[in-house]
């Protein structure tokens, strides 16, 4: 039986035949992306707030990163033991600059300006077996 | 690339002066076991009247309307705290309001104050703050804390505060600090000077004496940040009497103007737009230029390295009071040290130094009470209270607490009240056989920080002697 995935946010992510990429918004008028989706633009330039769904990745580059040493507080999930993991800041190629954790073994190991792109992996599971699924980031 | 609209960037105005009458701190520790929040609260509002020789029952009869400082309901652990304190301090029926901005809750609350001042609604306000840490277990302080990013989506995914702040540390050690050991001794030195200047200070929570070498021996908390660059955790109160000029020259002969200015930023990395750096008055069009060409990748403004609410804190709050070059107007400041490497990244934002070049404020040894380098007065000491990391932070009163410091400056009685030997014994402590009075000789302008999350919310408070005024 195959494992049930399920989104950790609901709203946030989605995986197509194109692979997996993040949903937010563009503001039609100014063309600034928001993620996660916004009912109204922030440009204090633009003229009209216009926003439509769109969706963003999977291409970026590792803009910074910091290993999580301890366990983050509740409502963060994680599988015990806790193993430290990596967060970065990525800036993806469609002008978008998000948070998100390194899908790597070795937080360590990760470095600044590596090209990288989006995935959607487990979080956590748990404990029928069904792993919550959020985005994250695998250097290429 | 953002812009702001002429009327966004207008200079704030007054409608009259706001004078800045008294204030007082109370003692602050990591736990007060034995004392409610609201005997802290009559602690500095005591310490307030003594500074101008009346009684709290005398001055409560100015009092025309209360704004309350207090963070975090959850951690003192009762919901409209400011209502409790509104009525145990016997101020009913005015008016009053509880302010909250993160860490920036003193200086926010200081600024609706001084707004209620300048327009007329009240001739003399109150403005108290206070905050209690110790009331509930660390591991659910952690998940309030934890609570103050957006649970909608960032907390589930372990995006919390301190991963946003490693990996801003990261990427301004990597970009300004160029990952030199000189630049983390830099860091190092400010952790070192605060603690130290706490060793005079009474009201301070973390006197210590410490080296460079044991801050960098210190254990990793998020590279490169280690646990003596981080600032306390603290239980106290401080309140400060905001007045018209009338009131004030009644209540004192020596009020000083007091400016209060905000400034605000998303706390979305993704919503932190690329734009033109807002100037501050000593700054030029063109002198941030060549900056992508001296630290590569550090030429998107505002990027995740620098504070945009604190400049435009400075922004407006410069303008206001007339301050054109801090280093120049200012004889002293009071930061919002919460790390040392955001210490280092404020100073780039309200113009001390240009952007990349924080380091060298205290490199020069400008930031001290006497230049190391020179055995003169430093150019423009900053946190002679010990600041966050020295002396406190107990949220609400924190940015009041600062403003308080920078008033017996300019008073010229900042040896009277940290010198003596009774506030000392009063608080259980021995008054150092090695005691410095930190006095800045002549101090006439000072600057106070006050700064919430990574940067979403940040005030600028201005205290002047009126006879030192720049805005007129």
């Amino acid at each position: 039986m195959a494992t049930k995935r399920v989104p950790v946010v609901e709203g946030l992510f989605s995986e197509g035949a194109d692979g997996a990429r993040l949903t937010g918004s563009r503001c039609a008028t100014c063309k600034t992306p928001y993620f996660p989706r916004s009912d109204l633009c922030h440009n204090p330039d633009c003229t009209q707030s216009a926003m439509e769904d769109a969706r963003f990745g999977p291409q970026g580059t590792l803009w910074s990163c910091a290993v999580q040493n301890y366990p983050p507080p509740p409502p963060a999930r994680y599988d015990e033991p806790y193993r430290p993991y990596a967060l970065g800041v990525v800036d993806l190629a469609d002008g978008l600059r998000v948070v998100g954790r390194m899908a790597v073994d070795d937080p360590k190991h990760v470095k600044v300006g590596a090209r990288v792109e989006l995935v959607l992996e487990p979080l956590c599971r748990e404990e029928d077996g069904t792993e919550l699924i959020t985005w994250m980031f695998r250097p290429v | 690339m953002i812009t702001f609209s002429e009327q966004q960037l207008k200079t704030p105005k007054y409608m009259r002066d706001v004078y800045l009458v008294t204030g007082g701190n109370s003692e602050f520790r990591r736990a007060f076991p034995e004392k409610r929040t609201e005997e802290l609260c009559i602690e500095a509002l005591q310490e307030a009247c003594d500074y101008i020789n009346t009684t709290p029952q005398e001055l409560k009869k100015h009092i025309h309307s209360c704004y309350y400082g207090h963070f975090a309901d959850h951690f003192g652990d009762q919901l409209l705290g400011e209502a409790v304190i509104h009525d145990r301090l016997g101020l009913d029926p005015l008016g009053n309001v509880g302010i909250k901005t993160g860490g920036a809750t003193g200086g926010s609350t200081l600024w609706e104050a001084s707004k209620a001042v300048a327009s007329g609604y009240s001739d003399c306000v109150l403005a108290m703050g206070w905050e209690r840490m110790d009331e509930v277990p660390t591991d659910e302080g952690n998940n309030y804390i934890a609570s103050a990013a957006d649970k909608d989506w960032e907390t589930p995914l372990g995006h919390i505060y301190t991963g946003y702040y490693a990996v801003m540390a990261q990427r301004y050690w990597q970009i300004f600090g160029k990952e030199e050991d000189s630049f983390r001794r830099t860091m190092a030195e400010i952790a070192v000077k605060n603690r130290g200047y706490a060793c005079h200070n009474p009201f301070a929570q973390a006197p210590l004496k410490i080296t460079v070498d044991d801050v960098i021996a210190s254990p990793v908390v998020a590279f490169p940040l280690r646990a003596l660059d981080c600032c306390l955790m603290s239980v106290g109160a401080a309140c400060a009497i905001l007045a018209d000029e009338e009131t004030a020259y009644a209540l004192t002969d020596t009020p000083q103007l007091i400016y209060v200015a905000a400034g605000s930023h998303t706390l979305r990395v993704a919503d932190r737009r690329n734009m033109e750096i807002p100037l501050l008055p000593n700054e030029t069009k063109d002198q941030y230029k060549d900056l992508g060409k001296e630290f590569p990748g550090g030429d998107r403004y505002p990027g995740f390295t620098g504070f945009l609410a604190a400049r435009m804190s400075a922004y407006y709050g410069y303008r206001m009071a007339g301050v054109v070059d801090p280093t120049r107007d200012l004889d002293l400041v009071e930061l919002h040290d919460a790390f040392t490497i955001s210490d280092i990244q404020t100073y780039e934002d309200i113009g001390i130094r240009p952007y990349g070049l924080g380091r060298t404020y205290v490199e020069s040894g400008d930031c001290y009470h006497t230049n190391p380098n020179t055995k003169a007065p430093g150019k423009l000491p900053a946190n002679l209270s010990g600041g966050l990391i020295g002396c406190m932070h107990a949220v609400g009163a924190t940015g009041i607490m600062q403003t308080i410091e920078c008033m017996y400056h300019l008073h010229g009685r900042h040896g009277e009240i940290h010198g003596d030997e009774r506030r000392w014994e009063r608080f259980g402590k021995q008054k150092p056989a090695d005691w410095e009075d930190l006095q800045v000789e002549g101090a006439n302008r000072a600057l106070a920080i006050s700064h919430a999350g990574v940067g979403s919310h940040v005030t600028a408070t201005i205290v002047v002697n009126p006879d030192h005024r720049l805005d007129k």
